[in-house]
């Protein structure tokens, strides 16, 4: 057996260990620590083959610019939306980072589920002239989703309750 | 003292008395080798098992645990590969000599570690980008095919790296996706003295996985497709420097392409409608690739005075400034010159695989050399509106020839061999 391949094997294991360590730890703090936001969304129910079902979440804003950066604004009703799109992070004020390289999109797209909840969740949306959301924590640009609601009530509970 | 043994034993101490060299050493000792994996069946089975557990651990992560915490969700994603990495621990500490369990470990890992991205991304509903996902992926599990000198998990690694190249075309890739190609094909390269059939299956998929890896960074940079793909094949024809089992998927791969593209260079319509732009990129990865073709054909050459592939390379070389020349200039209004010089060197080539092919009673090359013809004959007569009774006889006139050049090899190898038996008797 050659020798670099232990000290190799366990460089490996650390760094295999690290990244998906430092994405949860990333999204941890986002979710605990990140700003509160609302986004109107329309959902419908796909499927990833590794990731396994999800709601497609498509923002009611449309959204028509070439920048890295979005501004989010705050409506009246409490809803929040996308201002301005930047070439360059704004000095002040919450800021999201594109979902896409090619142009601005907001990275609002997939609610993973459980198999038998999202062909649901998108059932129920589609018989109700109720109003679906996600609400998101938004830290230093990064965006991480941390509920799907109709009508300020999480969709699991809507469909638990069914 | 075993057979195994005693053979190893032996091949040490003809290395020592220079009776071979350090490479066939190598060579007889992976071949006898008491601790290989002999039953092919075993390995095949073991793979196919690991990929079978594989791919059950990824779907049991995309089910989705709804009920299950955020805390529990995470330590599930994670012990599969936690699991799959002792088993390598335990397999470099006593396990190495067996391929079996190699293969199935490497496998598990790139399985767990699919499964542990896409559990942190299902757990925070991260936006779709399945292109950095799978090359995540990818780059993570490729240190294990080096460590546990396991070949499947290549596979897979090539998989995910044109997958993130298809999904994220764009010039400053280009190279990004040449980089990636060659960390996976140093493996390949790496293991060059040790002959094996999984070897040359991994060169296979190499071979395959360029071809697309060149035609995506064509279409990246811009280039004229044909001329990207040309100068590929060509570079493989160039090898020489290889164990022969591994120049064998170069070799085929490279007649077979580079006499396609050739005679897809023959159509007047391919040197018409120059459109986009010249991209330097494209200009530069062909120029050094045909460098490169022609540095390993000379010392090829040189070496083994074989002038015949010599020659292939330096024609199907010209065959590509050709292209490239008319690419960079946007000379359409002269493609009719191109055309006839495409279908000039193609005809060449032809021949010059038939006399060869003659010379040294090589059934193969004269059979190429004639199938060249005929091919080129056939696609001119969709090009021409000939009369059917005049294509009919030129066609009967062909397949004669066929039969009479393979008859006549035949009987030449049969005198040879007869000769060879005579003299045998007479000794």
């Amino acid at each position: 057996m050659k020798k670099w391949l232990m000290p190799t094997l366990v460089l490996v294991i650390i760094i295999q260990l690290s990244v998906p360590a430092y994405m949860i730890i990333n999204r941890y703090d986002i979710l605990k620590t990140g700003e509160e936001f609302k986004f109107r969304v329309n959902p419908i129910d796909p499927y990833d083959a590794f990731r396994g079902r999800y709601v497609s979440l498509y923002s009611r804003q449309e959204v028509n610019g070439n920048g890295k950066y979005g501004t989010i604004v705050v409506d009246e009703d409490g809803f929040a939306r996308v201002g301005e799109i930047l070439d360059q992070k704004p000095d002040t004020g919450t800021y999201v980072k594109s979902g896409s390289s090619w142009r601005f999109s907001l990275p609002i797209d997939r609610y993973y589920m459980d198999e038998k909840f999202a062909p649901k969740a998108e059932a129920l949306v589609q018989s109700t002239e109720q109003e679906a959301y996600v609400t998101v924590r938004i830290k230093n640009g990064a965006l991480v989703i941390s509920g799907l609601f109709l009508e300020d009530v999480a969709i699991e509970e809507i469909i638990r309750d069914n | 003292m075993k057979k195994e043994k005693w053979i190893l034993k032996e091949i040490d101490a003809w290395r020592k008395d220079l009776l071979i060299n350090e490479d066939t050493a190598a060579m007889l000792k992976e071949r006898y080798s008491p601790q290989k994996d002999s039953n092919f069946s075993v390995v095949l089975f073991s793979i196919v098992g690991a990929i079978l557990i594989g791919a059950g651990i990824i779907l049991l992560g995309a089910k989705n645990w709804n009920a299950f915490p955020l805390a529990v969700k995470v330590i599930l994603g994670f012990l599969p590969l936690v699991i799959s990495q002792a088993f390598a621990v335990f397999v470099i500490k006593f396990k190495y000599e067996s391929i079996a369990w190699r293969e199935t470990i490497a496998i598990l890992t790139t399985a767990s570690v699919f499964t542990v991205i896409a559990l942190v991304g299902q757990a925070f509903h991260l936006s779709n980008d399945f292109g950095t996902y799978v090359l995540t992926c990818g780059l993570l599990s490729l240190p294990m095919i080096y460590i546990l000198d396991s070949a499947s998990p290549l596979i897979v690694y090539y998989w995910t790296i044109l997958n993130w190249a298809v999904l994220n075309l764009s010039v400053v890739n280009a190279p990004i996706l040449l980089g990636l190609f060659a960390l996976g094909a140093l493996y390949v390269f790496l293991q060059r003295k040790k002959v094996t059939t999984r070897l040359v299956y991994m060169m296979w998929i190499t071979v395959i996985a360029g071809f697309i890896a060149v035609w995506i960074v064509g279409i990246m940079l811009e280039c004229s497709l044909l001329l990207v793909i040309l100068s590929y094949f060509v570079l493989l024809l160039s090898m020489e420097e290889l164990p022969e089992p591994l120049l064998v998927p170069l070799k085929t791969a490279g007649i077979i392409g580079a006499l396609i593209t050739a005679l897809l260079l023959t159509y007047g319509g391919m040197w018409m409608d120059r459109n986009g732009q010249t991209s330097v990129g494209g200009g530069v990865m062909v120029g050094v690739t045909l460098i490169a073709a022609l540095f390993f054909a000379i010392k090829a050459f040189r070496r083994s005075r074989d002038s015949f592939n010599f020659l292939l390379v330096v024609v199907l070389v010209f065959s590509c400034i050709m292209r490239y020349i008319w690419w960079v200039w946007y000379l359409d209004y002269y493609g009719i010159i191109f055309m006839i010089l495409s279908n000039i060197i193609l005809s060449l080539i032809g021949v010059g695989f038939i006399v060869y092919g003659t010379k040294n009673t090589s059934l193969l090359r004269t059979n190429i050399g004639m199938a060249v013809i005929c091919m080129l004959i056939l696609v001119r007569f969709f090009d021409s509106d000939l009369d059917f009774l005049l294509r009919g006889i030129v066609f009967l006139l062909l397949g004669i020839m066929f039969l009479l050049v393979n008859i006549k090899i035949t009987n030449k190898r049969k005198r040879a061999g007869r000769k060879h038996a005579e003299q045998d008797t007479d000794i």
